[in-house]
């Protein structure tokens, strides 16, 4: 059972949610930049939840399906289709052998995530099966798929080949989707809209008055340097009232840095272990997933919420991603 | 308390036993074991299974015969995908077998109602966001 990529799209690598323990030693974490879809897509196909998914970016790949597989796709919204017809989001698709997917350039968002039931028949590295790119570690032979890249997938478990043989029952011609699926949780189209709550970062009290004020009211736009390690920022310039001698600190996904030149940088999944540039802010791990679906030329405002309430919204979102995982167990189930 | 060992030996009895959790006082302490998974599985609600509606005739004159599409499972009713998108079907919609009619939610998860008749909607019997029961007529549908 494999999946042949026809065309690999921009960038589409295989990420779980990352690769922990070893920034000590140098090594990234990576991982999906929106974990949350990722998370969704393989228990969407019963899947433990930290199995490796196709990330695509902007602009999607074409895929051949060589056995029929129980895929589910979340996320950015690609417009997939198999022979015309297309292939809905958040939910099981059993995806006949021969069957050939299409995504498109991304309408809504930026990344979407396909789960294979099984997954990939990949060996991890270092306990993740992520792919590093810098590195060359990790994922696919370290790399972001190209054209005639075979990628096989493992038997599915129970509740997988359950799933496919009932969807599959129906008489599908390319491929049938369950009648059930999630709702838009982090990506609905209010929460899309919505600023991008930070906590005060390490260094904010350095910051001028003026610039605290323009970080949290002028809004930024997204350059075209962004990418999987960070996305840089064009806007109001931002600066600390005398210049700071910092000694390099600890950072994560969504800490939010300006170098001298005062335009905010925000880390994201490939982000280096340490950083030396002061650290204004701190997106909160909730919304560092709305980031990751957020493009080039996308505007970003930022809103300040206190370290409580952005514990608060992590744990009520982890609470929802345990409902889902319990009711869809259920459904795979019965 | 208990030694390290004890605790190892105590865990070996629960896994193998039918219990699903004990629980230890003593003097300095309290020792709570419970078993993985069995706890949290009995607690499981189970979903209701959503098979598709079986249309109830109420009238037939003949040529023209009025149908109910009832609710498979409890949840909530919406009757568009998202909200401020067009709905699934207005009165007047002209409908198939497969055509999707409304989404129920239940337990976080939309399921998709299919009409399992062929007609046109006369009447919409629920409003958004309305909680129904199993069983409720949520359309009226004139089939010819």
């Amino acid at each position: 059972m494999s999946l042949q990529i026809i065309r690999p799209g921009l960038l589409t690598s295989i990420q779980d949610t990352g690769r922990y323990g070893y920034q000590k030693i140098g090594v990234l974490v990576s991982g999906a930049m929106d974990t949350y879809s990722m998370r969704l897509a393989n228990i969407l196909v019963g899947n433990n939840e930290n199995e490796g998914t196709l990330e695509i970016t902007l602009l999607g790949p074409t895929i051949e399906f060589t056995a029929d597989t129980l895929i589910a796709v979340t996320g950015g919204d690609f417009k997939p289709i198999i022979d015309g017809m297309p292939v809905p989001y958040m939910r099981p698709v059993a995806v006949k052998a021969g069957a050939i997917m299409k995504f498109g350039s991304c309408q809504i968002g930026c990344r979407a995530y396909i789960a294979v039931a099984g997954g990939f028949d990949i060996n991890p590295v270092m306990g993740s099966k992520s792919t590093y790119i810098r590195a060359g570690i990790g994922g696919f032979k370290g790399r972001a798929l190209q054209k005639g890249d075979q990628l096989n997938t493992v038997t599915p478990n129970a509740f997988g080949q359950q799933m496919l043989s009932q969807l599959l029952s129906r008489g599908a011609q390319s491929f049938a989707e369950a009648r059930w699926y999630i709702g838009k949780t982090h990506l609905s189209t209010e929460n899309l809209r919505k600023p991008i709550r930070v906590t005060a970062g390490l260094h904010y009290k350095y910051f001028d008055q003026q610039s605290k004020y323009s970080f949290f009211s002028s809004g930024y736009t997204i350059t075209n340097n962004a990418d999987r390690m960070g996305y840089r920022l064009k806007g109001e310039m931002l600066k600390t009232e005398k210049p700071l001698e910092i000694i390099s600190e600890a950072i994560g996904l969504g800490t939010i840095q300006i170098p001298p030149q005062g335009m905010p940088i925000i880390l994201m999944a490939d982000h280096q272990s340490v950083a030396g540039y002061p650290v204004i802010a701190q997106a909160i791990a909730v919304d560092a997933a709305r980031i990751a679906q957020m493009k080039p030329n996308d505007h970003i405002h930022f809103k300040l919420i206190s370290n409580e309430e952005g514990e608060r919204l992590f744990i009520e979102m982890e609470k929802y991603m345990e409902n889902i995982k319990i009711a869809v167990n259920a459904k795979l189930q019965n | 308390m208990l030694e390290l060992d004890e605790i190892k030996d105590l865990m070996q009895a629960l896994e193998h036993s039918s219990l699903s959790r004990i629980k230890l006082k003593f003097s300095d302490g309290t020792i709570l074991l419970e078993k993985n998974g069995s706890p949290t599985a009995a607690a499981l609600p189970t979903t209701p299974k959503c098979e598709q509606p079986v249309p109830r005739t109420l009238l037939n004159t003949g040529s023209e015969k009025i149908e109910e599409i009832t609710a498979p499972m409890v949840g909530t009713f919406y009757s568009s995908p998202e909200p401020n998108m067009p709905s699934f079907v207005q009165l007047g919609t002209k409908v198939h077998h497969n055509t999707v009619v409304c989404v129920l939610e239940a337990m976080k998860l939309f399921s998709e109602i299919e009409a399992q008749t062929e007609g046109e909607i006369v009447e919409i019997l629920v409003k958004d966001g309305d909680f129904v029961e199993y069983g409720q007529p949520l359309f009226k549908i004139k089939t010819y």
